[in-house]
């Protein structure tokens, strides 16, 4: 497995065949989402239960407001 | 305060950074200076991220804000976790998987140098100013109470953050950072039950409340559609987690704080555990004001807080202007108690209270008018005055050292990132192929030219408004032009660097124009500014650049 070298240059930690031509800046649109979707992960389950208790907060403080306002 | 307050102030802050001096004194090479030793797991990042959100304004201003007018503010978090799991999602596995250093290095590698000098910069102007802020922030409120010397605060202050934040780098932020965030949990909750300790004993926890709710303080959510409703449901759902994404996503002084990680897990689950106790712990921090409202209905607050400013203007002469202010005031209040101790259900008690906020206003304009510049909104000072006059001395030098802590955590992130991008992505582009060594000296000198820059906006800077509303108005102007780069990277493939910065620099110049010259709520900037990049850097891509060359992959 290809290691980046700890100082980087100036691409970074870019892999050799991921390394624009020619010594300058070029677009490199493999870094984009497109090759790796974020969401079909194993963490799935912990966004899903971040999400619910993130709900039962909310509905506690609109609880609090209902109880006290 | 007293010798014991002092000392506890003193141990406090002094003992943390040493430590952390003692724990990281080394010879790092760049990768252990900027992201640490890799020996940094979760629950430090997650303390840490937290730290660096938590600056000391939060814990002046937040409890003041809802003393002034409610717990509402507590929407502006709303969006806060839905961002967070986006930046678990796609941000996080990203930078960990092209290892970068800085957020704008991968602006570099997947656009151009011009886009990522860009966004750097972008980042730099907005994060130095706001770096001035956060020092100047607790400098004032402090300096003004304890008749501290001002700009000797700022320098003290910052001279010290800088000091260590140089030597020690990113993995020094992240240690000093878990125990400062301590500290201020334990401050925090000290002074939370010492203020529902000394409402009347006749007065139960639930009746206190109802009190406060009457009287407006509690309403935290309010799903009304009014766009000029500041804070409600749904402007924190969206402009929040706009603002939240631009922040843990293509902020430095967050990207840093989770990248220090020692694995792709430990930063998720440390944003994670941001995204479930950020909303509690800002409530509670808001009930905290709520709570010295209630206070202040049974002892006889300060007509204004900010007490140095109110003796300016009687020495300049306005006096009798003032005590007549004075004698109405204290009339108001003691029928208010009066009400509140035999019928609190009584109609007159909120009208008594909207009569007490007017003759607050009216002894504002006066100050204005006798030139006593109260340079901050005077809620700022309501937290600081009830811990100097009502807390038991120890607890007041800790709930100072609680200021000084939230001061140290946020500054110093900040200058460790200011330091990083400048090195990694300004300093590094233009001299590449220097020795590793050389690179970190280089980090150390821009971290400390940052250090002095932010000392010198803190003090020039005055503030114009609410303290925590100036640092969220100034990150919202530019964090949406930012956010907008990072979302074309991620999600447009096929537009490319040209396309990308100048759609970006029409952007923040419309932003920049709608701020300067129409009222719009500071958080829909965020939108505004990442809906006009993904938008111009579009239709320049079809447009004007479609010929760019293809793909370089």
């Amino acid at each position: 497995m290809w290691e980046a070298p700890l100082g980087g240059d100036q691409f970074g930690a870019l892999p050799p065949w991921r390394r624009p031509q020619g010594g300058g800046y070029r677009s490199n649109c493999t870094m984009s989402l497109h090759e790796h979707p974020p969401f079909f992960s194993s963490w799935r389950k912990a966004y899903v239960f971040a999400i619910v208790l993130f709900a039962v907060e909310v509905a506690l403080l609109y609880a609090f407001t209902l109880r006290f306002s | 305060m007293n010798r014991v307050d002092y000392i506890v102030l003193l141990a406090t802050i002094i003992a943390i950074p040493l430590y952390g001096l003692w724990r990281t004194y080394n010879h790092p090479n760049l990768r252990e200076y900027l992201k640490g030793d890799r020996t940094i797991r979760w629950g430090t990042i997650g303390l840490s991220v937290l730290a660096t959100q938590a600056g000391p304004i939060t814990f002046l201003s937040m409890p003041g804000q809802a003393y002034e007018s409610g717990i509402g503010f507590i929407q502006n978090y709303f969006g806060q976790p839905f961002a967070l799991i986006v930046v678990c999602a796609v941000f996080v596995p990203i930078y960990q998987r092209l290892k970068v250093f800085t957020a704008y290095e991968y602006l570099g590698q997947r656009f151009d140098k011009k886009t990522r000098l860009l966004g750097g910069f972008l980042f730099l102007i907005q994060r130095g100013i706001a770096g001035g802020i956060t020092i100047y922030a607790p400098a004032i409120i402090l300096s003004a109470l304890l008749g501290w010397d001002l700009n000797l605060t700022i320098w003290l202050a910052g001279g010290f953050i800088i000091l260590y934040t140089v030597v020690g780098g990113t993995k020094i932020v992240s240690l000093t950072q878990r125990y400062q965030i301590l500290v201020i949990f334990v401050g925090m909750a000290l002074a939370f039950g010492i203020a529902v300790s000394r409402l009347p004993a006749d007065l139960a926890f639930p009746d206190a409340l109802h009190i406060a709710g009457r009287m407006g303080k509690l309403q935290a959510v309010d799903f009304s559609m009014d766009p000029s409703k500041r804070y409600t449901f749904w402007s924190g759902i969206l402009g929040g987690f706009f603002l939240s994404l631009s922040y843990f996503g293509a902020d430095q002084s967050q990207v840093q704080r989770y990248l220090a990680g020692n694995s792709l897990r430990a930063s998720r689950i440390g944003l994670l555990f941001n995204a479930l106790v950020k909303v509690p712990l800002q409530f509670l921090i808001l009930l905290l004001g709520a709570m010295i409202f209630l206070f202040y209905q049974f002892e006889k607050p300060p007509m204004f807080f900010n007490q140095p400013s109110y003796e300016r203007a009687i020495a300049n002469g306005y006096g009798p202007k003032l005590n007549e202010l004075q004698s109405q005031f204290d009339d108001v209040f003691n029928r208010k108690r009066q009400l509140l101790q035999t019928a609190p259900n009584d109609p007159a008690v909120e009208q008594l209270d909207s009569r007490a906020r007017a003759i607050r206003d009216e002894t504002k304009k006066v100050l204005e008018r006798a030139g006593a510049n109260p340079k901050s909104k005077d809620s700022d000072y309501v937290f600081i005055t009830f811990v100097l006059q009502h807390l038991p001395h120890g607890v007041v030098g800790l709930l100072v050292a609680v200021i000084f802590c939230a001061t140290m955590s946020a500054t110093s992130a900040v200058l460790n990132a200011l330091g990083s991008t400048t090195a990694v992505d300004f300093y590094r582009v233009f001299r590449p192929g220097a020795s590793d060594h050389h690179y970190v000296v280089a980090t150390r000198w821009l971290t400390l030219g940052w250090g002095i820059i932010t000392i010198a906006v803190a003090s020039f800077c005055s503030l114009v408004e609410n303290l925590i509303e100036a640092g969220n108005i100034l990150a919202s102007v530019f964090y949406g032009s930012i956010l907008g780069l990072f979302l074309v990277a991620f999600f447009l493939r096929n537009v490319r660097g040209s396309a990308v910065f100048f759609g970006a620099v029409l952007a923040q110049t419309m932003v920049l124009v709608l701020f300067f010259t129409t009222n719009i709520g500071y958080l829909w900037y965020n939108l505004i500014g990442c809906a006009a990049v993904l938008l111009f850097a579009w239709i320049l891509q079809t447009t004007l650049f479609r010929n760019d060359s293809p793909l370089a992959s």
